[in-house]
């Protein structure tokens, strides 16, 4: 796909603005364009070794699938092009069946399942490994938010994170808001969950009403998150890849499955040290009610643009980050 | 339906077609009951 | 005529061409060409509800932020939309196929149970009354996915029950529909027609019906299972009670994986009939096409747990069902080098149902490799439950199953009414639909790649792009069906009239060595050995038996 976007950006500007015109005549609104979307067309490699393996199996799969593609769709296409009847094409009607063919055909795909399997299945094990991890956080679903746990000795708190106020305005029926004007629509929250880099994470997945599923695709891993059932999932940012990271539940959960986004917030070991004392004050018994606490008094360089965007999140942060033990 | 000749051939094909089509539902039936059954006793699919 | 040696005998028997009229004709009809038209009009009824449904969908999509419906109510149309176009449009569309099709071709006068015929036809139309009312009840229709997974389809309101019943009735429709087509194939063939020199239609079919007899009462365990959840305090599914809802995913795909093939083999059928036909040449390999469906047909019962692989399984369950998902590869794989190898040498034309049947050929094919993409469990951890997988499967259904349903109807509605549809139009529709179809649905691979969910009624601003051109490209296709209607209404009413053999020699198959348009009861006498060893042609079988 990577070859194609070129040619999409080029063509990219008189076709958007086609289809804002489009858009403004069907629906008499104005077409929200701020973002550009048209070079969007892969998966993303992700800032984990495991997403980046997985890129790499997706690319190879994909590959895979374009040479046997230009093999059988050239084979059809010569077909359909050298064997027509207009060109006065006259049939073999005495080829019936070739069993070397049917062996060829059958034992060339074998082989390159085998070669795809291999290295999937090294990367599976790899993910599937879930020894000495240095977090456990308890994530839950709700219908519709998220509550992350920090439940490893030392921790002890915890907190919900739902879609951030502005976004939840404009994304009401006919809200009158463009979202183009939201900033990160749909992808922000009160309170994102915080982890360091280069750190083992290990999520406990759970949910308490109906099934969820936890994803961020820079991680490279979604998982159900299963009422009565814990999953497990794990990840580790590479080192220098301190940002926020959003996904969304990926399990159709009800009315607002749309909208119960994941943000992630990574930061250097510090600040998260930082931050995790800051929890503990607010999570232990109550000092001083209205506190306010802002959302992520952590480090500046990890948060500054999602606080920066909101700067109504630190009165939405209040209620919610109750810890829960 | 059937013409008219061969009507021994008619009748015992007639049987059979019964007689399939009753083992066919029986099956169906046996599969329904086998799942609900495998769930009340717990197995894990 | 060459070809109208046996039927020469109808004149005498002319009193078998009695047919009811009025209103009876259809309410008690045995004849299985009234009830297979019974079960093609009911599909194309239920594909335009089922499209009016995805046009909803894709109109809230059009743009970001919620313009037209309520996220309750999208979830609704998702879930109905899937089941109107599955259990309402393409597997009564096939046993429509069936109903008019297996008689004709395996040299017997009707199906072998015209009256329970009868009975799983009728029982359709009540269940889709039930499911629709839904639309009205407190609470609004089933909005937790057609798949219906508890806890969450356990939080419907009064619609519930409602959609409990109606799948009862669509499972016992086609379980009883599918006990008629493989007494007949078994029992109705023609002395002297033998297995293996039936048309691959009547095999693809035979195969289907076993995996509607052995998973439809699976998917009715599955919901009386979630019936007395709800009414009944069992608690199957649910964790507080000592149940499990990973096994109703389990128990649900275990019936899910079949249906995928139930809803594609016929199709195979289909374009194994047409691509000979106009390629002018024999099928190749036929007895290995009858295989392959058989291997496709017994390797989908072990690879169902692929469309759940999120839900947290043991390494080994993971790797046994990626390595059996890659399996099936090699049937398919196995089909799709045939129909290349028919067309080799061949001498092509191209008329609409070999245009649907190529743009099949192409499509399918792609949908197939999204599919082995799929399959590799740690991507699939990427793609699962976003766009790529909607992508996937629509392509492996519209373009695959529908395509082939359009083209069995250009194909076959010569020699059902006696009337040749009007090419040119039948062309229009053909580009149209499949410009359209892919303006709908290959963007959604980006959009599942960049990582937009299914199933959700609104989205960040990113995927607006795509977004858009999928929604002009899904009212294009929507549209251009009207088309498809046009042509056939236009056919039935004043269509030409047909040829004797409206394709020529090529295509073979016992249903061509019928007068045209076919008699009322095919085969009252049964087809000489002359004209079945003709009618066998396609298969190059000719000693087999």
């Amino acid at each position: 796909m990577p070859f194609s976007i070129g040619v999409l950006h080029k063509m990219s500007n008189s076709f958007r603005s086609k289809l804002a015109g489009l858009a403004a005549m069907a629906l008499g609104v104005s077409a929200p364009l701020a973002h550009a979307g048209w070079g969007d067309l892969n998966m993303t490699q992700g800032v984990t070794e495991l997403s980046r393996e997985i890129y790499g199996l997706h690319m190879i799969i994909f590959w895979w699938c374009v040479a046997i593609g230009v093999a059988v769709f050239g084979v059809m296409i010569y077909s359909l092009i050298n064997f027509r009847k207009s060109k006065g094409a006259v049939p073999d009607t005495t080829m019936l069946h070739s069993t070397k063919a049917e062996i060829i055909w059958t034992v060339i795909p074998v082989f390159i399942l085998v070669l795809m399997a291999i290295p999937a299945t090294r990367t599976l094990i790899k993910i599937e490994d879930t020894r000495n991890t240095e977090l456990t956080i308890k994530v839950t679903g709700y219908q519709w938010k998220w509550q992350y746990e920090y439940i490893d000795d030392g921790y002890g708190f915890g907190f919900f994170s739902s879609l951030d106020r502005k976004s939840d305005a404009a994304r009401q029926l006919q809200s009158g808001i463009d979202p183009a004007s939201v900033e990160n629509y749909l992808l922000d929250v009160d309170k994102p969950l915080v982890v360091p880099e280069n750190t083992k994470v290990r999520l406990l997945l759970t949910a308490q009403d109906v099934i969820h599923a936890w994803w961020v695709p820079a991680f490279g891993l979604k998982k159900d998150a299963i009422p009565g059932f814990v999953n497990e999932l794990w990840f580790k940012v590479e080192a220098g890849k301190t940002g926020t990271y959003r996904g969304q539940c990926v399990e159709l959960c009800g009315r607002d499955h749309g909208f119960m986004p994941v943000v992630v917030n990574v930061v250097s070991k510090d600040a998260f040290k930082t931050w995790v004392a800051d929890q503990k004050a607010l999570a232990a018994p109550p000092p001083a009610e209205n506190a306010a606490p802002a959302s992520e008094p952590t480090a500046p360089e990890a948060n500054a643009p999602a606080q920066a965007a909101a700067p109504i999140a630190a009165p939405v942060a209040t209620p919610v980050a109750m810890a829960r033990r | 339906m059937l013409p008219e000749s061969s009507t021994v051939d008619d009748a015992s094909r007639k049987r059979r077609i019964r007689r399939n089509a009753i083992v066919l539902g029986m099956v169906a039936l046996a599969f329904y009951v086998a799942f609900i059954a495998m769930a009340v006793t717990g197995v894990r699919g | 005529m060459a070809y109208t040696t046996s039927p020469a005998a109808h004149d005498t028997h002319d009193h078998h061409d009695h047919k009811p009229t009025g209103i009876k004709r259809w309410l008690f009809a045995t004849n299985h060409k009234d009830i297979g038209t019974m079960y093609l009009v009911f599909a194309c009824i239920m594909f335009f509800g089922g499209g009016i449904m995805a046009l909803v969908i894709r109109l809230e999509l059009f743009q970001p932020g919620l313009q037209f419906v309520d996220p309750g109510f999208y979830n609704s149309m998702t879930t109905m939309h899937a089941l109107l176009m599955i259990f309402g449009a393409v597997m009564p569309a096939w046993t429509g196929f069936a109903n008019w099709m297996v008689p004709m071709q395996v040299g017997a006068p009707d199906m072998a149970l015209p009256r329970l015929n009868n009975l799983s036809f009728w029982i359709l139309p009540f269940a889709f009354t039930l499911l629709l009312l839904t639309l009205f009840v407190p609470g609004g229709a089933p909005a937790g996915g057609w798949t219906l997974y508890p806890p969450l389809s356990l939080q419907a309101g009064d619609s519930f029950p409602l959609t409990i019943f109606a799948i009862h009735l669509m499972g016992a429709s086609s379980i009883l529909g599918a006990i008629n087509v493989i007494v007949t194939i078994m029992n109705m063939r023609a002395p002297g027609v033998g297995l293996l020199n039936m048309p691959l239609f009547c095999w693809t079919w035979l195969i289907t019906a076993y995996l509607l007899i052995a998973v439809m009462p699976v998917l009715a365990g599955a919901v009386t299972m979630l019936l007395t959840d709800h009414f009944f305090g069992t608690s199957f599914f649910s964790a507080a009670g000592g149940g499990d809802p990973v096994m109703f995913q389990h128990i649900f795909w275990f019936f899910g994986h079949p249906e995928v093939y139930i809803l594609i083999l016929p199709a195979f059928g289909i374009v194994s009939e047409i691509i000979p036909t106009f390629s002018r040449k024999p099928l190749f390999g036929y007895e290995s096409m009858v295989y392959a469906t058989a291997s496709i047909a017994f390797l989908s019962f072990i690879v169902w747990a692929h469309h759940m692989f999120t839900v947290g399984m043991p390494l080994a369950g993971q790797l046994f069902f990626m390595l059996s998902t890659m399996l099936i590869a090699i049937p398919t794989g196995v089909k799709v080098f045939n129909w290349c190898a028919t067309m080799w040498k061949g001498s092509i034309s191209f008329e609409t149902p070999m245009l649907f049947a190529l743009s099949f050929l192409f499509l399918f094919t792609l949908g197939g490799f999204s599919g082995l993409m799929l399959a590799i469990v740690p991507a699939d951890f990427q793609y699962h439950d976003t766009y790529f997988v909607v992508a996937h499967f629509h392509y492996v259904l519209v373009p695959g199953a529908i395509f082939a349903i359009m083209a069995g109807v250009y194909y076959w509605i010569p020699k059902w009414t006696g009337r040749m549809y009007d090419e040119r139009l039948g062309k229009w529709h053909f580009w149209l639909s499949t410009i359209g179809v892919n303006v709908l649905f290959f963007p959604q691979h980006f959009l599942g790649l960049a990582g937009m969910p299914r199933r959700i009624p609104d989205y960040s601003t990113q995927f607006t792009d795509w977004n858009m051109v999928s929604s002009v490209g899904a009212f294009m296709f929507g549209f251009s069906q009207l088309l498809f209607v046009y042509v056939i209404v236009k056919c039935v009413t004043s269509g030409e009239k047909a040829a004797e053999r409206p394709w020529g020699k090529a295509a073979h198959g016992l249903e061509w060595e019928l007068p045209t348009p076919a008699p009322y009861h095919s085969w009252e006498t049964p087809p000489s050995l002359q004209v079945i060893t003709r009618g066998a042609e396609h298969s190059g079988t000719f000693g087999h038996s």
